[in-house]
């Protein structure tokens, strides 16, 4: 599309919907992308390695390099006990975060004091969407159905000024009186972080939070926030509703994705948060108060899960994050190709959430302790630092059992064989058994045979980590678009 | 993703480029797997039964061109390519490693099993996701890992027999035949049940009409199972039009990608090189034990097996040979000799492999810790005058005073299956090398093996 054309395409849906001058839009997206590089650029994903950390992965690379070329039977050997005692490690901090949530309590529904309707503040709605013409409908049909009084209720549809597909779909319904439609000037980074910056700047609620234009959130969800906020202590400020999905039963993969999330939302949060330890927020439905948003900078637009990073740096302040007992349903991604590209985004994001973290592990010791920076770790850097090693280990596994090489024989030790067989059989075991107790916990009894395919998923959860840590390298802050829309479909 | 129009599959006049890159794929695959195809199609054809596992082939192949139907809806998911080379990476990585590896970990049970028919498919199955996509190698995934089981001989034997009909021949070719496409297509679609309904008895009056008429076995097969082949095609064809075309577009042959597709048939290959012949040495005759026979039969193969004891020195020592005799050198390499040992509870099943000049020998040692029992294996394969005889020697060693355990004539085929499998996952970091006491005996029984060279093979590769 020719300028001349883009412009009259762009006047043309400013008539239907109004947009803010045109210097404050600038303005605003400048702040979208630069916002928190003013507050402390530190924390910015915009480089994916701080120098250091570049220089560290180097040597390491070359150490490995060398150590094979000179003695691959020692040097894959002292490999292989690393990974092993890594492998250890981790299954038992999960495990640690798992049962802790399996066997917490969460504040239920019920025992919260709703606040009354002239009392409730305004709450801001954020709701970005790219090229997803098919769930426009959707989108109306949620406003309505959110339980919330309409004059204190501001849902800002977040669009890219040149997604023409999802703006023609938008032409031909009918919007409530809530929805503002904000067009977001193209520029780059072209991320959903810098989207919600872009309306958070003109967000006019005490609280905001975000949903996918997909997303059903429970009837009540920001009643119960809005209570949830008023009894909690003023350093909590951020709450985080559970997802679930709609379409669990589509097919084996939207049942593995269920029962991840299940274990994520139902029990590693709780979990997390019994511990005390930093929680990182999902995608959306999580509920923040919008001035100590603004404080902290808003979300980073460099970083490909800003959610995740976001949760951190609310831990790294002093903020509190805690778990709000209600539902938000989504949908499940039903198509393999499609899932290893959402997937490979979120991996990338840890590993960037992570790295950015870490620049200053000094500091990080100091704002959330030991422990706190050894959840951290073992949640959002070793999950998918290790789904991606588990594709090279699974080969080599599947190498020595089948073949039994001689100079594999070298590179596996006695010790690291009965070590890594035992974490094979009672660590996958274990694995499974906690997603058999949490599908118990979330009354999700339906999806307990799928647990124990559950190491199928692992092989594809190891191929989005590869593609994550190819793209970590090569092109950090590209944004792997997820397609929705899929379940009409798929069944 | 565009809509394909491409409404029939197999017309000539419109043979495009797709169609022909297509063609030269699959026959550059069978030139690097030569080696495999062609052990494969005269061990089966030994077996004189063909047909289940041409039946299945066929069958898969006809899948494998399924991708280029048209979608009735047209696909809107794109692909990924970063996921299709990690997908292809991983497979060809393992299959590759299949065909070079397994062939000397299965020993004797490699001839049973053909696992580098299945380190074939794997690979194929990583260029399919070079040249179709993950969703198309994931589509096709299910239906090559049957293909690959069901047209293993063991599977073959398990069904049929060691004395096989033409009848049962006939039936399991059509069984077989028609697993592939099982897993490759949706079992609620009201359209499958319906012409499947109409082609099982068409099968069978096939079947009967073709027995009643006559025929070798292996012609009935073949008919058997082309009759198979036709009927998938006809069923499949009535249900790939209309999957789910959303997350599973047709994917054309991506071009850029035909250089490392050939890197990868080159490197398959090369690793073909590496499996056994099955080429022998003559000799200059067939051994004859002299001893006292234990048991001899003939089986419909026309194979011959005998087994002998050996005068022994010593009471907890007992020398025992099996020959398996046939005009055909595929049949006697087929037939499973494993159980034959007929051992008490192998607590430790390890076999080793080593060449003895040209000819792979197979040694395993089976010890039975509870009652200290202790056999040692070797065999080989030798030729003279067009007949072919496979030589097992055993040496069984008991406790002082004790009986050993007589060994067994005939094989139990589906324990013969369950050993391989076991020796496979059980006790992964030892191999066993074969003792002097059963190189001595096993160079006794032929003359033209040298000493020096049976040793220093077992050394290398124990």
């Amino acid at each position: 599309m020719s300028d001349a054309a883009a412009l009259e395409y762009y006047q043309r849906i400013s008539e239907r919907f109004p947009q803010p001058p045109q210097d404050v839009r600038i303005a605003a997206e400048e702040a979208a992308r630069n916002g928190l590089e003013g507050i402390n650029d530190d924390v910015m994903a915009k480089v994916a390695f701080y120098p250091w950390q570049r220089r560290f992965w180097i040597t390491v690379v070359v150490v490995l390099t060398v150590g094979f070329i000179l003695d691959p039977v020692i040097t894959g050997s002292i490999l292989s006990a690393f990974l092993v005692v890594l492998y250890s490690l981790t299954v038992y901090g999960r495990m640690r975060i798992t049962f802790t949530g399996i066997l917490s309590d969460p504040p239920k529904q019920d025992l919260l004091h709703l606040v009354a309707d002239d009392d409730l503040p305004m709450y801001t709605i954020l709701m970005p969407a790219y090229d997803e013409p098919e769930v426009i409908r959707n989108l109306v049909r949620a406003v309505d159905e959110i339980d919330y009084p309409h004059d204190r209720l501001e849902l800002l549809l977040l669009l890219e000024e040149d997604d023409h597909r999802t703006l023609d779909a938008l032409l031909e319904v009918e919007l409530p009186a809530s929805v503002r439609v904000l067009l977001v000037p193209p520029s780059e980074p072209r991320t959903k972080p810098k989207a919600c910056n872009y309306g958070l700047h003109f967000a006019r609620g005490k609280y905001v939070t975000i949903y996918d234009a997909e997303d059903i959130p429970q009837r009540y969800q920001l009643r119960y926030a809005v209570a949830m906020f008023e009894n909690s202590p003023d350093n909590v400020v951020c709450l985080q509703a559970r997802l679930d999905y709609f379409n669990d039963r589509q097919n084996l993969l939207t049942r593995f994705f269920s029962i991840e999330y299940a274990t994520w939302f139902g029990c590693i949060l709780p979990g997390l948060q019994a511990l005390n330890m930093p929680i990182p927020l999902g995608g959306t439905s999580n509920h923040m108060r919008t001035d100590r948003l603004i404080e902290l900078g808003g979300w980073d637009p460099y970083n490909v899960t800003e959610d995740a990073d976001l949760g951190l740096r609310l831990a790294q302040n002093g903020y509190r994050t805690l778990v709000l007992d209600s539902v938000t349903m989504e949908e499940a991604n039903s198509d393999t190709v499609n899932w290893i590209r959402q997937r490979s985004r979120w991996y990338k994001g840890y590993l960037q959430t992570w790295l950015v973290h870490m620049r200053r592990p000094r500091q990080s010791f100091q704002h959330v302790g030991f422990r706190g920076v050894l959840g951290m770790t073992t949640v959002i850097g070793l999950t998918p630092a290790l789904a991606a090693v588990n594709l090279f280990a699974g080969l080599i596994t599947v190498f020595f059992l089948v073949g039994l090489p001689s100079f594999l024989s070298g590179v596996f030790p006695p010790w690291v064989v009965y070590m890594g067989t035992a974490m094979f059989f009672f660590g996958n075991a274990l694995v499974i058994f906690s997603s058999i107790l949490a599908m118990i916990k979330m009354r999700k009894e339906h999806l307990v045979w799928a647990c124990l395919l559950f190491p199928l998923y692992w092989f594809l959860m190891a191929v989005a980590a590869t593609k994550a840590v190819y793209q970590l390298i090569v092109k950090p802050s590209y944004w792997e678009k997820t397609q929705h829309g899929l379940t009409e479909a798929g069944e | 993703m565009t809509r394909v129009m491409n409404p029939r599959f197999l017309s000539f006049g419109r043979f495009d480029r797709s169609k022909a890159r297509a063609t030269v794929f699959i026959l550059l695959l069978l030139i690097a797997g030569w080696n495999t195809v062609t052990i494969y199609v005269h061990q089966k054809t030994s077996m004189s039964a063909p047909g289940g596992a041409l039946a299945a082939f066929l069958t898969l192949g006809l899948l494998l061109l399924s991708h280029r139907l048209p979608s009735s809806t047209g696909g809107t998911l794109g692909g990924d390519s970063e996921t299709d080379w990690i997908f292809a990476f991983a497979l060809c990585g393992v299959g590759v490693w299949m065909i070079y590896w397994l062939p000397g970990r299965f020993a004797d049970h490699f001839w049973l099993w053909r696992p580098d028919t299945f380190g074939l498919m794997v690979c194929a199955l990583g260029v399919a996701s070079l040249l179709g996509g993950t969703r198309f190698a994931l589509w096709i995934g299910a239906p090559i890992f049957v293909t690959s089981v069901v047209t293993a001989p063991i599977v073959q034997i398990l069904l049929t027999g060691t004395h096989p009909t033409a009848m049962r021949v006939a039936i399991v070719s059509a069984l077989l035949g028609t697993s592939p496409w099982w897993l490759a297509r949706p079992y609620t679609h009201v359209r499958i049940w319906r012409r499947y309904v109409f082609l099982v008895p068409v099968i069978v009056v096939a079947t009967g009409v073709a027995v009643v008429v006559g025929g070798p076995d292996w012609m009935i097969s073949v008919v058997a199972g082309l009759i198979v082949a036709v009927g998938s095609w006809w069923v499949v064809r009535a249900v790939t039009p209309r999957r789910n075309s959303i997350s599973m577009p047709n994917v054309p042959f991506t071009r850029q990608r035909w250089l490392p597709v050939m890197a990868i048939v080159v490197g398959a290959a090369c690793v073909e090189l590496l499996l056994p012949t099955a080429t022998f040495t003559p000799v200059s005759a067939l051994t004859t034990p002299h001893g006292t026979v234990q048991g001899h039969y003939r089986t419909s193969l026309g194979l011959s097996v005998t087994q002998w004891s050996l005068p022994s020195p010593t009471p907890t020592i007992e020398y025992l040979v099996t020959t398996i005799t046939g005009k055909n050198k595929w049949t006697v390499l087929t037939y499973p000799m494993g159980t034959m040992l007929a051992i008490p509870q192998p607590a430790c099943p390890n076999i080793s492999t080593f060449h003895n000049g040209r000819r792979e020998v197979t040694a395993t040692l089976y010890l039975d810790q509870v009652y200290a029992y202790r056999w040692q294996f070797v065999s080989w394969l030798q030729e003279h005058r067009n007949t072919y005889q496979r030589v097992a020697v055993t040496i069984a060693t008991g406790p002082v005073g004790s009986s050993i355990p007589p060994i067994g004539v005939t094989p139990y085929v589906g324990v013969d299956a369950g050993y391989t499998l076991g020796s496979i996952l059980a006790n992964r970091h030892l191999l066993c090398e074969p003792f002097p006491l059963v190189l001595q005996t096993a160079l006794a029984m032929n003359p033209n093996t040298t000493n020096a060279d049976l040793i220093k093979h077992s050394k290398v590769h124990a």
